[in-house]
């Protein structure tokens, strides 16, 4: 009896989220739509999205990433709204968060009726049920239910986990909840049902700015440099701050973790028997970067420490190693040419304040197009010891000159022998 | 008035010559003749190659031959012959030789060739290969992280030498080619010699990178100094091959240096403008031996960083 209870409650749970999600779907498809990039030249589509409307005033919002191509290149794409019946329309750009990965793009001509999305007060409880909309692979509009499971632990472009399958397509799509109100943008996926959103706090404040006007189209460069340079000024701050975990590795002490937003891993080569030298890995990194074009990211930090020991070796072939150990650092993040400039850099041999010599190199590139912001890759190598060293490695992507040097400093001089 | 002519090669190279004091040759297969041709398109009674009486002109006869006489390409019966002439007779080519003519003065003994003669030396060659193989070796195990097995190393190694002494032989044999001594042993020392230099070079340039950090001036003063030992040893590879007038061996050196340079050049240091996500930088590390200069404080690193940025930033406007 008690097992037949059991499975009648199993039932109606699943019967109640089947009811749910087709109510949400019957009652929202209005008011959202399917949005498309416009290759001028060809007529025909380049990318599409998803989005959907948040006030009578025709605003909807998507992601910064589905309309990216237009933001880049005005003057070769448009876009474009689909709903489902059919119908489409231009849009113009308002605003976007490229931090957020959020747009928010304004109908330019309204019907009789106007169907919204109302935004949620309060994100739910964890293990809530909450339903995913959008249009994968252009297959049509869908809705995914799936699991509420909060802000994604240490990160610090914040995300909702949602456990459910987000796919191609459905980005920039609402998730809500059971009353319909939206509490997250569809953004990306881990596979396997793991699905990030951008969070209510984003949105609302995105959608502040329904009343603006349009963006100007020369100013959109402007606005995402200004974007990018308020946030590594709150990343960075937070770096400074946050006092730096130090760990030892081999004979040395280094900042393993600098930040909980930092995801950490660690490596070794004990189980290589074979090896004549040690080998111990540290690596920390942010696991988000901002997207800004198909070609570029910025935002990203790596950090990455490696204990080497080679007494098996002797001096001569441990160096030999260790040299070849430092070459062919390279970026981070992925760029184009036009995006940034070429590295340029500066070495020397070093003594931090720990009376720790290393031989540093320094690497400096600009972007292009955002004054002020620049990517940076540090290499060093101690010199202390005839056979073992210390390397230490970082990128930052999209910093300004002041944090980055301040970052340096504050980097190079933490290392130092136990 | 004496008659000289001189055998020459199908590429008018002189072979051999010959001098008569009468006032007639003949030439033919013959063992009779006075010039003699083991040449099986040549009849055993040729031409006559005789000096007119009357004129005093140097004159040349077919003796009914089956393959006829050809003088500068052309068929003739009976004809007067000037200095230079080239008569073709079967398959031989002879050279009419003028002896009056004015030969060139004696090119000047060079002191250098006197100097070079300790370059001939086999044992030289010997240990200077040992060197080198040594050398090869001792990188090689400097530069292994695994276990090092001498034997399993030798025959790349001895590959590299191989492949070094190409260079040597090359030299030879065009030098014997053109009917020169072949100076090989000279050609191998002069080739280890200048490898061996390279191989110190290349020590040194990895203590100044390590101790000095010099900027991207540095270089083009690599670039000048490899120029300059590439040219010196071209230059010298052909004073020991060949017997060249001076300017002919300087062109030559030109021409091949540049042609081996240029293409160091153009893809070393004109690439700059290509776009490249991985920084061009040197980290040599060597160990604390070798640690000859001081260091700079991190806040003195810093400041002279910042004219990376202003750096960069002028490279936007490019």
């Amino acid at each position: 009896m008690r097992r037949f209870l059991i499975l009648l409650f199993i039932f109606s749970a699943f019967a109640h989220s089947q009811q749910t999600a087709q109510n949400l779907f019957s009652q929202y498809q209005s008011a959202l739509y399917q949005i498309r990039i416009i290759e001028l030249e060809s007529g025909n589509k380049s990318s599409i999205g998803s989005g959907f409307q948040i006030d009578a005033q025709g605003n909807m919002v998507t992601n910064y990433h589905v309309v990216s191509e237009y933001v880049y290149n005005p003057d070769k794409y448009r876009i474009e709204y689909l709903t489902i019946n059919g119908n489409s329309g231009p849009l113009e750009l308002i605003n976007f968060d490229v931090v957020n990965d959020l747009a928010l793009v304004r109908k330019t001509e309204l019907g009789e009726t106007e169907d919204i999305f109302p935004l949620a007060t309060t994100l739910p409880d964890q293990g809530t049920t909450i339903y995913s909309l959008g249009n994968p692979h252009d297959l049509g509009m869908i809705v995914v239910p799936g699991t509420f499971n909060g802000i994604k632990k240490n990160s610090f472009y914040q995300r909702i986990h949602f456990t459910g399958a987000i796919n191609p397509g459905m980005s920039g799509g609402p998730v809500v909840n059971e009353n319909g109100q939206v509490m997250g943008v569809n953004v990306a996926t881990a596979g396997n049902q793991i699905g990030f959103l951008i969070p209510l706090s984003k949105i609302e404040h995105l959608a502040a700015k329904h009343a603006d006007a349009p963006l100007p189209i020369d100013g959109f460069k402007t606005a995402i440099a200004q974007q990018l340079l308020a946030n590594q000024t709150e990343l960075f701050s937070k770096l400074q701050n946050a006092a730096w975990q130090m760990a030892p590795l081999g004979r040395a002490s280094i900042p393993a973790k600098v930040g909980e937003f930092l995801s950490c891993w660690g490596d070794s080569n004990t189980n290589d028997e074979d090896a004549l030298f040690l080998s111990v890995e540290n690596r920390c990194r942010l696991d988000e970067q901002i997207f800004l074009h198909s070609g570029l990211r910025s935002g990203g930090i790596e950090l990455e420490f490696e204990w080497l020991n080679g007494q098996k070796l002797g001096e001569n072939r441990f160096y030999s190693l260790y040299n070849s150990s430092v070459i062919g650092a390279g970026a981070g993040n992925a760029a184009t040419k036009t995006d940034v400039t070429n590295y340029q850099c500066k070495n020397n041999k070093v003594t931090n304040k720990h009376n720790v010599t290393s031989k540093t190199v320094l690497c400096i590139r600009a972007y292009k197009e955002f004054d002020g912001l620049y990517d940076v890759l540090f290499v060093g190598a101690t010199l202390d010891h005839k056979e073992q060293g210390l390397i230490s490695h970082f990128t930052l992507a999209g910093v300004a000159k002041d944090s980055a040097l301040r970052f340096i400093k504050q980097f190079m001089d933490a290392v130092e022998w136990q | 008035m004496a008659i000289v002519l001189e055998l020459l090669s199908r590429k008018n190279i002189p072979l051999k010559h010959y001098k008569f004091e009468q006032d007639y040759v003949c030439v033919g297969r013959d063992f009779n003749n006075d010039l003699r041709l083991d040449d099986p398109y040549v009849c055993p009674s040729h031409m006559l190659v005789a000096v007119d009486p009357e004129s005093g002109l140097l004159m040349v006869n077919d003796c009914q031959s089956t393959n006829g006489i050809k003088i500068n390409n052309k068929f003739v019966n009976q004809s007067t012959l000037k200095p230079n002439d080239i008569i073709k007779i079967g398959r031989t080519r002879l050279r009419i030789i003028d002896t009056k003519a004015q030969l060139p003065k004696a090119m000047p003994l060079s002191e250098l060739e006197e100097n070079l003669s300790w370059l001939n030396k086999a044992t030289l060659a010997m240990s200077l290969s040992i060197a080198c193989l040594g050398y090869l070796l001792f990188s090689k195990y400097i530069n292994t992280v695994a276990e090092f097995k001498l034997l399993a190393a030798l025959p790349s190694e001895l590959g590299q030498l191989a492949v070094i002494s190409l260079w040597p032989l090359t030299f030879a044999v065009l030098a014997k080619v053109v009917k020169k001594e072949s100076h090989l042993i000279n050609q191998i020392n002069l080739t280890l010699i200048v490898t061996l230099v390279f191989f110190v070079l290349n020590l040194l340039q990895s203590f100044f990178m390590f101790n000095v950090n010099p900027g991207s001036w540095f270089a083009w003063v690599e670039l000048l100094i490899v120029a300059l030992i590439m040219m010196a040893f071209i230059w010298l590879s052909l004073f020991v091959a060949f017997h060249q007038p001076t300017a002919k061996r300087n062109a030559i050196t030109l021409f091949m240096s540049t042609l081996i340079l240029a293409p160091l050049v153009l893809f070393g240091f004109f690439n700059e403008e290509d776009f490249s996500s991985r920084p061009d930088y040197d980290l040599t590390l060597l160990p604390p031996a070798y640690n000859i200069t001081g260091s700079v404080e991190t806040s003195a690193f810093i400041e002279s960083s910042e004219s990376l940025f202003s750096r960069v930033d002028k490279q936007k406007e490019l």
